[in-house]
C-alpha cells in the first residue's frame, strides 16, 4: 500500500517536471514556421509577405502602350502585340536562394498579365532573377500537357508544333515604316528555341514586410529594342540562334530595367 | 343476366381508363459522361453549370435536328450545319425561314469544346450563348420569342420527359435548350484525320503531302501562325488582307468597338477544310485553290492588316507545285470518321 503511494507521488513529480519543460519556437498558428511542439514563443515567427513584380512599357522615360508608335532613325514601328515568357523566378538573400515561380506569360495588351505576385517569407532580399523565355525542360513540353489557360497552355497561342517544336519566348508584332512615307507594312519577330533562353539578375535590396505587398517595377525600354537590327532582314521565326535572333534577344534583355 | 353484368362491368372500366391521361413521372438520374480527347489535344474548359450527361447530349442532338425551334417548324440547326460538310453550310449564305440570307457563311462546327469565342466576330463567348442567337434571329430560325419555343417544347409529347431527365426541370426555358445543344456540340470532336494518324505513326504522307506540310509549317506558306496544331485555329481574330481599307467589313469591331479590330475575323479551323467550302467569313472563295491563291498574292494592305501577313504586296511566291503540295497537305486534315459518325446523326 505504501509502495503504491510512493509510485503515485513519483509519477506526479515526473509529470509536473515534464509539463513545466518549455520548448522554444514559433507558437503562432498563422506563421509559416509554426512549430506544433513548441510551447514557448521565442519571437522567431515568420509571416508571409507578398512581392508583386510588374512590367511596364516605356520609350525612354515616357510610358508606352500597345498601338503606340516608336520612332527611331528614319523608321517608325507601331506596336500591336508584345508577349514574353518570364520563368524560374527567384529572390535571394545571403543565406537562401529560393525558387518562387516557374513560369509566367506577360502580355502587354492584358493588364492582369503584366504583373505576378510571389508569396515569400518576410525579410530582406538582395537579388531578383528570372529567365526570359523557357528552360529546356519547360520548352520540351507541349500545350497538351497543361490546362488550356495555363501560361504554357493552348489558349496562349505561343507554341510551334513544327520540328523542332518550341514555345515562342518573345512575340513582337506590329507595323513598320522604313521609308518615312507612312507606308506601314506588317512586321513580326518571334524568338524561340531553348538556345535563346537568357537568365537575368537584378541586384536590389528588397524588403518585404509581413502581410504587406512590396512592388517591384520593371520597365521595358522600347527605345533600345531595335538597336543594331537590320530591318530589311527576314524576321527570325525558325532560327535557333541566327545573328538577328541573338541581337533581338540581347536587346530585349538590355531593355529590361528595374526601378 | 346478373352474371353477364359482373363480367361486362369490369371491361367498361378498363375501356374507360384509355381516356384518362396517365402521367408517369420520369426519373432524374443523369449519367455523367466525358469527352474522348484525341491524342495531342489538351483537356478543354467545360462550364461547371453544364456538366456533360448522356441525357443532355441526346436531348441536344434531338434539338439540333428538330425544326421545332424555328418559327415555322421547318428549319433546324442541321439545315445550315450539315455533317457531310463538317457541320458547315455549302451555300455561301444560309437562307432563314423568312427567305432572307445572312451576311456570313455558316461556320463549321468542329471541336467547339475548345472554342474561346464563337461566330466569325466572336460575339458569343460560350456555346450556350452562341445557341441563343439563331433561334430568334430574323435571318435564321426566327421563332417569335424564346417563350414561344419553350411553349411548343412543353406541349410536345416527348420533350417534357427528356428535359426532366436531362436537367431535372418541369418547366423548360431557353437556358435548358441551349445547354442541351451545347452539350451535343461539345461532342463534335474531330481528331482522326490522316494527318493525326501520321503523327501517331499509323499512316504515311505522300511526298507531296510532306512538302505541303513543310510549306504550311514554315515561313514559305506561313499558315501555321493562325492555324496551328492541334486545333488548326488560333481562336484569335485576324485581318488576312481580303479587302483594301475602304472595302473592309467591320468584323470584330462590331463587338469591341475598337477601330484596331476593323476587318478582323476569327481564324477558322482547317480541320476538314476540304469539306467546308465555301471559304472566308463571307464564303467568297468556292475552292481551296482560290484560298491558296489569295495568300500567294499576299493580300491587301490596310491599317489593321495582321502583322503576320508579312508578304502583303509581295506575295508568297509559291510555284504551281508548291500550291498543289499545300493543297494535298490540307486534304490530309479530312476526318472521314467525323463526317460519318453515327453518334452525330439523328
Amino acid at each position: 500500500m505504501v509502495k503504491t503511494s510512493y509510485l503515485h507521488l513519483l509519477l506526479c513529480i515526473v509529470m509536473t517536471v515534464l509539463a513545466s519543460c518549455k520548448k522554444p519556437g514559433c507558437t503562432d498558428f498563422s506563421a509559416i514556421n509554426y512549430d506544433a511542439e513548441a510551447n514557448k514563443d521565442d519571437n522567431s515567427c515568420l509571416y508571409e509577405a507578398n512581392l508583386s513584380v510588374r512590367f511596364h512599357l516605356k520609350n525612354g522615360n515616357t510610358p508606352f502602350s500597345i498601338y503606340d508608335t516608336l520612332s527611331f532613325g528614319n523608321n517608325e514601328f507601331r506596336l500591336e502585340k508584345l508577349k514574353f515568357y518570364v520563368s524560374n523566378v527567384r529572390i535571394d538573400n545571403d543565406s537562401t536562394d529560393s525558387y518562387v515561380k516557374d513560369v509566367h506569360l506577360v502580355d502587354m495588351d492584358n493588364v492582369t498579365s503584366q504583373s505576378f505576385t510571389l508569396v515569400k517569407p518576410e525579410g530582406s532580399y538582395s537579388r531578383l532573377s528570372f529567365g526570359v523565355g523557357l528552360d529546356d525542360i519547360q520548352n520540351n513540353t507541349t500545350p497538351a500537357d497543361y490546362s488550356v489557360d495555363h501560361p504554357l497552355g493552348l489558349n496562349q497561342n505561343t507554341f510551334w508544333a513544327m520540328t523542332p517544336s518550341s514555345y515562342i519566348f518573345i512575340m513582337l508584332e506590329g507595323k513598320m515604316d522604313t521609308s518615312s512615307t507612312t507606308d506601314f507594312y506588317p512586321m513580326s519577330y518571334h524568338l524561340a528555341h531553348s538556345d535563346l533562353y537568357q537568365i537575368l539578375n537584378f541586384d536590389k535590396t528588397i524588403v518585404v514586410d509581413a502581410n504587406q505587398t512590396e512592388v517591384i517595377n520593371i520597365n521595358l525600354n522600347m527605345a533600345v529594342l531595335f538597336n543594331n537590327v537590320d530591318l530589311s532582314e527576314d524576321s527570325p521565326h525558325q532560327s535557333k540562334a541566327s545573328p538577328l535572333a541573338i541581337q533581338l534577344m540581347s536587346n530585349f534583355c538590355n531593355a529590361l530595367e528595374i526601378e | 343476366m346478373n352474371k353477364f353484368l359482373y363480367i361486362f362491368i369490369p371491361f367498361l372500366f378498363v375501356s374507360c381508363q384509355r381516356d384518362i391521361p396517365v402521367f408517369e413521372s420520369v426519373e432524374y438520374n443523369p449519367t455523367y459522361t466525358y469527352l474522348e480527347i484525341p491524342t495531342g489535344f489538351p483537356i478543354p474548359n467545360l462550364p461547371n453549370d453544364n456538366p456533360l450527361t448522356e441525357e443532355g447530349i441526346e436531348l441536344g442532338k434531338k434539338l439540333f435536328f428538330d425544326p421545332i425551334l424555328s418559327g415555322n417548324n421547318r428549319l433546324s440547326c442541321a439545315d445550315c450545319h450539315f455533317q457531310s460538310s463538317a457541320f458547315s453550310d455549302p451555300a455561301r449564305f444560309s437562307i432563314g425561314i423568312e427567305g432572307v440570307a445572312g451576311e456570313f457563311n455558316a461556320s463549321a462546327i468542329i471541336n467547339p469544346a475548345w472554342n474561346t469565342t464563337n461566330f466569325w466576330d466572336g460575339r458569343a463567348i460560350s456555346l450556350e450563348e452562341q445557341a441563343l442567337g439563331p433561334v430568334t434571329s430574323f435571318i435564321e430560325l426566327h421563332a417569335p420569342s424564346w417563350q414561344a419555343v419553350t411553349d411548343k417544347l412543353m406541349a410536345h409529347s416527348q420533350y417534357r420527359d427528356l428535359f426532366k431527365m436531362a436537367f431535372n426541370t418541369d418547366k423548360i426555358d431557353s437556358s435548358h435548350v441551349v445547354k442541351a445543344i451545347a452539350q451535343f456540340e461539345r461532342t463534335l470532336i474531330s481528331g482522326n484525320s490522316k494527318f493525326d494518324k501520321f503523327l501517331q505513326y499509323e499512316a504515311l504522307l505522300t511526298p507531296s503531302e510532306l512538302r505541303g506540310k513543310e510549306i504550311f509549317n514554315t515561313e514559305k506558306g506561313d499558315c501555321f501562325h493562325c492555324h496551328s496544331y492541334p486545333l488548326f485555329t488560333s481562336n484569335e481574330f485576324h485581318n488576312n488582307g481580303l479587302d483594301p481599307e475602304h472595302l473592309m467589313h467591320e468584323g470584330r469591331y462590331r463587338v469591341t468597338r475598337d477601330v484596331n479590330d476593323l476587318g478582323k475575323f476569327k481564324s477558322p479551323t482547317l480541320r476538314n477544310v476540304e469539306l467546308s467550302a465555301p471559304y472566308m467569313h463571307d464564303g467568297r472563295f468556292q475552292t481551296l485553290e482560290e484560298v491558296i491563291e489569295h495568300y500567294n498574292f499576299g493580300g491587301h494592305n490596310s491599317s489593321t492588316i495582321d502583322p503576320l501577313m508579312k508578304k502583303v504586296g509581295i506575295g508568297l511566291g509559291l510555284s504551281e507545285q508548291d500550291k498543289q503540295d499545300l493543297l494535298n497537305f490540307l486534304k490530309t486534315l479530312t476526318d472521314t470518321a467525323f463526317i460519318n459518325n453515327p453518334k452525330f446523326q439523328p
